[in-house]
Protein backbone atom coordinates (compact mmCIF):
# COMPACT_ATOMS: atom_id res chain seq x y z
CA UNK A 1 0.00 0.00 0.00
CA UNK A 2 1.38 3.49 -0.75
CA UNK A 3 2.36 5.55 2.28
CA UNK A 4 2.12 9.24 3.01
CA UNK A 5 4.74 11.00 5.15
CA UNK A 6 3.10 13.69 7.33
CA UNK A 7 4.94 16.95 8.13
CA UNK A 8 5.41 17.69 11.83
CA UNK A 9 2.79 20.49 12.05
CA UNK A 10 0.04 18.19 10.77
CA UNK A 11 0.83 15.17 12.97
CA UNK A 12 -1.40 16.54 15.70
CA UNK A 13 -4.30 15.68 13.36
CA UNK A 14 -3.13 12.10 12.76
CA UNK A 15 -2.77 11.05 16.37
CA UNK A 16 0.95 11.73 16.18
CA UNK A 17 1.53 9.35 13.26
CA UNK A 18 4.39 10.39 10.97
CA UNK A 19 3.63 7.92 8.21
CA UNK A 20 0.25 6.56 7.14
CA UNK A 21 -0.59 3.81 4.66
CA UNK A 22 -3.52 4.63 2.37
CA UNK A 23 -5.35 3.01 -0.53
CA UNK A 24 -5.34 4.98 -3.77
CA UNK A 25 -4.66 4.38 -7.43
CA UNK A 26 -3.44 7.94 -7.86
CA UNK A 27 -2.20 10.86 -5.78
CA UNK A 28 -5.60 12.57 -5.59
CA UNK A 29 -7.37 9.42 -4.35
CA UNK A 30 -4.63 8.72 -1.78
CA UNK A 31 -4.87 12.23 -0.33
CA UNK A 32 -8.65 11.99 -0.16
CA UNK A 33 -8.33 8.67 1.62
CA UNK A 34 -5.96 10.31 4.11
CA UNK A 35 -8.44 13.13 4.79
CA UNK A 36 -11.22 10.60 5.19
CA UNK A 37 -9.18 8.65 7.76
CA UNK A 38 -8.24 11.85 9.62
CA UNK A 39 -10.96 14.43 9.00
CA UNK A 40 -9.22 17.19 10.97
CA UNK A 41 -6.60 17.23 8.24
CA UNK A 42 -9.00 18.19 5.48
CA UNK A 43 -9.24 21.89 6.20
CA UNK A 44 -5.45 22.16 6.33
CA UNK A 45 -4.98 20.36 3.03
CA UNK A 46 -7.86 21.65 0.94
CA UNK A 47 -9.62 24.94 0.23
CA UNK A 48 -13.38 25.20 0.47
CA UNK A 49 -13.48 24.50 -3.27
CA UNK A 50 -11.75 21.18 -2.78
CA UNK A 51 -8.40 22.23 -4.27
CA UNK A 52 -5.11 21.52 -2.56
CA UNK A 53 -3.95 24.66 -0.73
CA UNK A 54 -1.21 26.61 -2.52
CA UNK A 55 1.34 26.12 0.23
CA UNK A 56 0.74 22.34 0.35
CA UNK A 57 3.18 20.52 -1.88
CA UNK A 58 3.08 16.81 -2.57
CA UNK A 59 6.15 14.85 -3.55
CA UNK A 60 6.12 11.37 -5.02
CA UNK A 61 9.38 9.64 -4.21
CA UNK A 62 11.07 13.03 -3.97
CA UNK A 63 9.54 14.58 -7.10
CA UNK A 64 6.90 17.32 -6.97
CA UNK A 65 3.71 15.85 -8.47
CA UNK A 66 3.09 19.21 -10.17
CA UNK A 67 5.92 18.17 -12.49
CA UNK A 68 4.24 14.79 -13.08
CA UNK A 69 0.49 14.46 -13.63
CA UNK A 70 -0.69 16.29 -10.53
CA UNK A 71 -3.52 14.55 -8.65
CA UNK A 72 -3.85 12.08 -11.55
CA UNK A 73 -0.30 10.80 -11.05
CA UNK A 74 -0.65 7.01 -10.70
CA UNK A 75 0.65 5.28 -7.58
CA UNK A 76 2.30 1.89 -7.08
CA UNK A 77 2.21 -0.18 -3.91
CA UNK A 78 5.69 0.77 -2.77
CA UNK A 79 5.41 4.49 -3.56
CA UNK A 80 5.90 7.06 -0.81
CA UNK A 81 4.17 10.42 -0.87
CA UNK A 82 5.38 13.33 1.22
CA UNK A 83 3.36 16.39 2.16
CA UNK A 84 5.76 19.32 2.30
CA UNK A 85 4.73 22.84 3.34
CA UNK A 86 6.02 25.97 1.62
CA UNK A 87 7.15 28.46 4.20
CA UNK A 88 7.10 32.23 3.74
CA UNK A 89 7.14 35.36 5.84
CA UNK A 90 8.45 38.87 6.11
CA UNK A 91 8.33 42.20 7.87
CA UNK A 92 5.63 44.84 7.90
CA UNK A 93 7.63 47.39 6.05
CA UNK A 94 7.08 48.31 2.45
CA UNK A 95 10.13 50.55 2.31
CA UNK A 96 13.68 49.38 1.81
CA UNK A 97 15.74 48.86 4.96
CA UNK A 98 17.34 51.92 6.49
CA UNK A 99 20.80 50.37 6.44
CA UNK A 100 22.47 49.16 3.27
CA UNK A 101 25.76 47.41 2.70
CA UNK A 102 28.78 49.65 2.51
CA UNK A 103 30.52 49.36 -0.86
CA UNK A 104 34.26 49.72 -0.96
CA UNK A 105 34.96 52.19 -3.76
CA UNK A 106 38.61 51.86 -4.48
CA UNK A 107 41.67 53.02 -2.52
CA UNK A 108 40.93 55.31 0.43
CA UNK A 109 43.26 58.23 1.10
CA UNK A 110 42.35 58.51 4.81
CA UNK A 111 44.92 57.07 7.23
CA UNK A 112 43.05 58.04 10.40
CA UNK A 113 40.10 60.07 11.58
CA UNK A 114 39.95 62.47 14.50
CA UNK A 115 36.69 63.85 15.82
CA UNK A 116 37.30 67.24 17.49
CA UNK A 117 34.77 68.67 19.93
CA UNK A 118 35.08 72.29 20.99
CA UNK A 119 34.17 72.60 24.65
CA UNK A 120 33.74 75.50 27.07
CA UNK A 121 34.90 73.49 30.10
CA UNK A 122 37.73 71.08 29.33
CA UNK A 123 37.80 69.52 32.79
CA UNK A 124 34.08 68.83 32.63
CA UNK A 125 34.48 67.23 29.21
CA UNK A 126 37.37 65.08 30.47
CA UNK A 127 35.29 63.99 33.43
CA UNK A 128 32.66 62.78 30.99
CA UNK A 129 34.77 61.11 28.30
CA UNK A 130 37.90 60.12 30.23
CA UNK A 131 36.57 59.38 33.71
CA UNK A 132 32.98 58.18 33.32
CA UNK A 133 33.15 56.66 29.83
CA UNK A 134 36.70 55.50 30.51
CA UNK A 135 38.22 56.40 27.14
CA UNK A 136 42.00 55.90 27.31
CA UNK A 137 44.08 59.08 27.09
CA UNK A 138 46.47 59.25 24.17
CA UNK A 139 47.80 62.61 25.28
CA UNK A 140 46.80 65.76 27.15
CA UNK A 141 48.23 69.26 26.85
CA UNK A 142 47.93 72.51 28.76
CA UNK A 143 49.43 75.55 27.06
CA UNK A 144 48.86 79.25 27.20
CA UNK A 145 47.78 79.03 23.61
CA UNK A 146 45.19 76.38 24.36
CA UNK A 147 44.53 73.04 26.06
CA UNK A 148 43.08 69.76 25.05
CA UNK A 149 43.24 66.01 25.17
CA UNK A 150 43.16 63.19 22.69
CA UNK A 151 41.25 60.09 23.78
CA UNK A 152 41.32 56.83 21.88
CA UNK A 153 38.18 55.05 20.76
CA UNK A 154 37.82 51.27 20.46
CA UNK A 155 35.86 51.13 17.20
CA UNK A 156 34.82 54.11 15.17
CA UNK A 157 32.48 54.50 12.26
CA UNK A 158 31.70 57.71 10.51
CA UNK A 159 28.02 57.73 9.62
CA UNK A 160 26.52 60.26 7.28
CA UNK A 161 22.77 60.60 7.58
CA UNK A 162 20.26 62.44 5.46
CA UNK A 163 18.16 65.01 7.30
CA UNK A 164 15.22 62.59 7.10
CA UNK A 165 17.29 59.80 8.70
CA UNK A 166 18.49 62.15 11.45
CA UNK A 167 14.91 63.29 12.07
CA UNK A 168 13.77 59.66 12.28
CA UNK A 169 16.40 58.79 14.90
CA UNK A 170 15.69 62.02 16.81
CA UNK A 171 12.00 61.18 16.95
CA UNK A 172 12.73 57.65 18.18
CA UNK A 173 15.24 58.77 20.85
CA UNK A 174 13.87 62.14 21.90
CA UNK A 175 10.40 62.53 20.43
CA UNK A 176 11.36 65.61 18.44
CA UNK A 177 13.89 66.94 16.00
CA UNK A 178 17.15 68.27 17.44
CA UNK A 179 19.22 70.89 15.63
CA UNK A 180 22.67 69.36 16.02
CA UNK A 181 24.69 68.60 12.90
CA UNK A 182 26.95 66.16 14.75
CA UNK A 183 25.91 63.45 17.20
CA UNK A 184 28.20 61.16 19.16
CA UNK A 185 26.88 57.67 19.88
CA UNK A 186 28.73 55.34 22.24
CA UNK A 187 27.94 51.69 22.82
CA UNK A 188 27.94 50.62 26.48
CA UNK A 189 26.74 47.56 28.38
CA UNK A 190 23.92 49.43 30.16
CA UNK A 191 22.86 52.74 28.67
CA UNK A 192 20.64 53.76 31.57
CA UNK A 193 23.29 53.05 34.19
CA UNK A 194 25.99 54.97 32.33
CA UNK A 195 23.61 57.88 31.74
CA UNK A 196 22.93 57.97 35.48
CA UNK A 197 26.66 57.96 36.25
CA UNK A 198 27.26 60.81 33.81
CA UNK A 199 24.43 62.76 35.38
CA UNK A 200 26.06 62.45 38.79
CA UNK A 201 29.39 63.86 37.59
CA UNK A 202 28.72 66.44 34.88
CA UNK A 203 25.81 68.77 34.09
CA UNK A 204 24.16 67.13 31.11
CA UNK A 205 20.57 67.54 30.07
CA UNK A 206 18.74 64.21 29.84
CA UNK A 207 16.60 64.83 26.81
CA UNK A 208 14.32 61.84 27.16
CA UNK A 209 13.89 58.66 29.21
CA UNK A 210 15.53 55.54 27.80
CA UNK A 211 13.95 54.22 24.61
CA UNK A 212 13.93 50.68 23.23
CA UNK A 213 14.46 51.31 19.53
CA UNK A 214 12.98 49.38 16.61
CA UNK A 215 16.53 48.30 15.74
CA UNK A 216 17.03 46.39 18.97
CA UNK A 217 18.91 48.84 21.18
CA UNK A 218 18.19 50.70 24.40
CA UNK A 219 19.14 54.35 23.82
CA UNK A 220 19.49 57.33 26.13
CA UNK A 221 20.11 60.78 24.62
CA UNK A 222 21.75 63.52 26.63
CA UNK A 223 22.94 66.96 25.66
CA UNK A 224 26.23 68.27 27.04
CA UNK A 225 26.80 71.84 28.14
CA UNK A 226 28.11 72.73 24.67
CA UNK A 227 25.08 71.25 22.97
CA UNK A 228 26.76 68.00 21.85
CA UNK A 229 24.11 65.36 21.25
CA UNK A 230 25.37 62.23 22.99
CA UNK A 231 23.57 58.91 22.52
CA UNK A 232 24.40 56.11 24.93
CA UNK A 233 23.19 52.80 23.51
CA UNK A 234 23.25 49.18 24.59
CA UNK A 235 22.27 46.14 22.58
CA UNK A 236 19.11 44.52 23.91
CA UNK A 237 19.20 40.83 24.69
CA UNK A 238 16.32 38.47 25.41
CA UNK A 239 16.31 39.14 29.14
CA UNK A 240 15.84 42.86 28.65
CA UNK A 241 12.32 42.74 27.30
CA UNK A 242 9.30 44.79 28.08
CA UNK A 243 6.94 42.10 26.74
CA UNK B 1 6.48 27.43 27.11
CA UNK B 2 10.15 27.57 26.23
CA UNK B 3 12.48 27.28 23.28
CA UNK B 4 15.88 26.09 24.41
CA UNK B 5 18.87 26.31 22.09
CA UNK B 6 21.61 23.71 22.54
CA UNK B 7 24.82 22.65 20.80
CA UNK B 8 25.74 26.12 19.58
CA UNK B 9 22.55 26.26 17.52
CA UNK B 10 21.79 29.83 18.60
CA UNK B 11 25.20 31.06 17.48
CA UNK B 12 24.82 29.26 14.15
CA UNK B 13 21.39 30.82 13.64
CA UNK B 14 22.68 34.33 14.35
CA UNK B 15 25.69 33.89 12.09
CA UNK B 16 23.48 32.74 9.23
CA UNK B 17 21.10 35.68 9.59
CA UNK B 18 23.95 38.20 9.86
CA UNK B 19 25.38 36.78 6.64
CA UNK B 20 22.03 37.29 4.90
CA UNK B 21 21.77 40.95 5.97
CA UNK B 22 20.46 43.32 4.64
CA UNK B 23 18.13 40.66 3.27
CA UNK B 24 15.95 38.36 5.31
CA UNK B 25 17.56 35.02 6.06
CA UNK B 26 15.68 31.87 7.07
CA UNK B 27 16.06 28.21 7.88
CA UNK B 28 14.72 25.32 9.87
CA UNK B 29 14.84 24.59 13.58
CA UNK B 30 15.66 20.91 14.14
CA UNK B 31 15.17 19.17 17.46
CA UNK B 32 12.40 17.85 19.65
CA UNK B 33 9.19 19.11 21.11
CA UNK B 34 8.11 17.98 24.58
CA UNK B 35 4.59 19.28 25.17
CA UNK B 36 4.94 23.05 25.19
CA UNK B 37 8.73 23.00 25.59
CA UNK B 38 11.04 22.92 22.59
CA UNK B 39 14.64 21.89 22.28
CA UNK B 40 16.59 23.13 19.26
CA UNK B 41 19.49 20.79 18.64
CA UNK B 42 20.56 22.17 15.26
CA UNK B 43 19.57 24.73 12.68
CA UNK B 44 19.57 24.26 8.93
CA UNK B 45 20.12 27.28 6.72
CA UNK B 46 18.05 27.33 3.54
CA UNK B 47 18.13 29.72 0.58
CA UNK B 48 15.69 32.60 0.48
CA UNK B 49 13.87 31.90 -2.79
CA UNK B 50 11.77 35.08 -2.85
CA UNK B 51 12.36 37.44 -5.79
CA UNK B 52 15.77 39.02 -5.26
CA UNK B 53 14.63 42.63 -5.03
CA UNK B 54 11.96 41.77 -2.44
CA UNK B 55 14.26 39.85 -0.11
CA UNK B 56 14.86 42.89 2.07
CA UNK B 57 11.40 42.24 3.55
CA UNK B 58 10.25 38.78 2.38
CA UNK B 59 11.50 35.22 2.57
CA UNK B 60 10.36 32.00 0.94
CA UNK B 61 11.55 28.46 1.60
CA UNK B 62 10.76 26.41 -1.49
CA UNK B 63 9.15 23.00 -1.37
CA UNK B 64 12.30 21.37 -2.76
CA UNK B 65 14.46 22.96 -0.08
CA UNK B 66 11.93 22.02 2.61
CA UNK B 67 12.04 18.44 1.36
CA UNK B 68 15.83 18.43 1.60
CA UNK B 69 15.49 19.84 5.10
CA UNK B 70 13.06 17.12 6.16
CA UNK B 71 15.35 14.40 4.80
CA UNK B 72 18.32 15.91 6.60
CA UNK B 73 16.34 16.04 9.85
CA UNK B 74 15.24 12.42 9.48
CA UNK B 75 18.80 11.32 8.80
CA UNK B 76 19.89 13.00 12.03
CA UNK B 77 17.01 11.58 14.06
CA UNK B 78 15.52 15.04 14.61
CA UNK B 79 12.15 16.64 13.91
CA UNK B 80 11.57 19.89 12.03
CA UNK B 81 10.07 21.83 14.93
CA UNK B 82 10.00 25.26 13.39
CA UNK B 83 11.42 28.00 11.24
CA UNK B 84 13.86 30.79 12.01
CA UNK B 85 14.09 34.05 10.10
CA UNK B 86 15.31 37.61 10.50
CA UNK B 87 13.77 41.04 10.46
CA UNK B 88 16.53 43.37 9.24
CA UNK B 89 16.43 46.56 11.31
CA UNK B 90 12.94 45.78 12.54
CA UNK B 91 11.38 44.42 15.71
CA UNK B 92 11.36 40.66 16.26
CA UNK B 93 7.56 40.52 16.14
CA UNK B 94 5.39 38.66 13.62
CA UNK B 95 3.92 40.80 10.88
CA UNK B 96 0.54 40.36 9.25
CA UNK B 97 2.39 38.73 6.35
CA UNK B 98 4.10 36.32 8.75
CA UNK B 99 0.75 35.38 10.26
CA UNK B 100 -0.86 34.86 6.87
CA UNK B 101 1.78 32.29 5.95
CA UNK B 102 2.42 30.61 9.28
CA UNK B 103 1.57 27.05 10.31
CA UNK B 104 0.21 26.18 13.75
CA UNK B 105 2.46 23.95 15.87
CA UNK B 106 5.70 25.25 14.35
CA UNK B 107 7.86 27.55 16.42
CA UNK B 108 8.79 30.68 14.50
CA UNK B 109 11.83 32.49 15.85
CA UNK B 110 12.39 36.02 14.62
CA UNK B 111 15.73 37.76 15.09
CA UNK B 112 16.31 41.47 14.70
CA UNK B 113 19.51 42.03 12.72
CA UNK B 114 20.37 45.68 13.32
CA UNK B 115 23.04 47.16 11.05
CA UNK B 116 24.33 43.69 10.32
CA UNK B 117 24.40 42.46 13.89
CA UNK B 118 21.96 39.94 15.37
CA UNK B 119 20.42 41.40 18.49
CA UNK B 120 17.15 40.13 19.88
CA UNK B 121 15.53 36.73 19.17
CA UNK B 122 11.93 36.02 20.10
CA UNK B 123 9.93 32.83 19.60
CA UNK B 124 6.31 32.64 18.52
CA UNK B 125 3.69 29.93 17.97
CA UNK B 126 0.57 30.61 15.90
CA UNK B 127 -2.66 29.81 17.69
CA UNK B 128 -4.83 27.08 16.22
CA UNK B 129 -7.50 29.59 15.17
CA UNK B 130 -4.79 31.73 13.48
CA UNK B 131 -5.99 34.82 15.39
CA UNK B 132 -2.71 35.59 17.12
CA UNK B 133 0.60 34.21 18.35
CA UNK B 134 1.66 32.97 21.77
CA UNK B 135 5.18 33.95 22.74
CA UNK B 136 7.61 31.38 24.14
CA UNK B 137 10.57 32.12 26.39
CA UNK B 138 13.90 31.78 24.57
CA UNK B 139 16.63 30.06 26.54
CA UNK B 140 20.26 29.57 25.56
Amino acid sequence: MPTIRIPTPLRQYTGGAAEIAVEGADVGKALNALAAQHPALRTHLYTDDGDLRAFINVFLNDEDVRHLQGPATPLRTDDQLRIIPSIAGGTLTEAPAVYTHAVQAGQGVVRGLRLILTVDDLEEALTLYRDVLGLPVEREWRRLSGSGAALTLPAVTLEVHSRAQADFVDHVEVGRRTPAMVRVAVEVDDAQEIAARINQRVPVAALHPAVDTPWGQRNVRVETGEGVQLTLFSILNDEETDA
Amino acid sequence: MTVRFRNGSRAALEADLEAAYPNEGAGLLLGHRHGTDHEVVAVLSLPNRFEADEQYHRFLLSAEDMLAGELEAEQRGLDVIGVYHSHPDHPAEPSAYDREHAWPWFIYTITTVAAGRATRTRAWELREDRSDYDEHIVDG
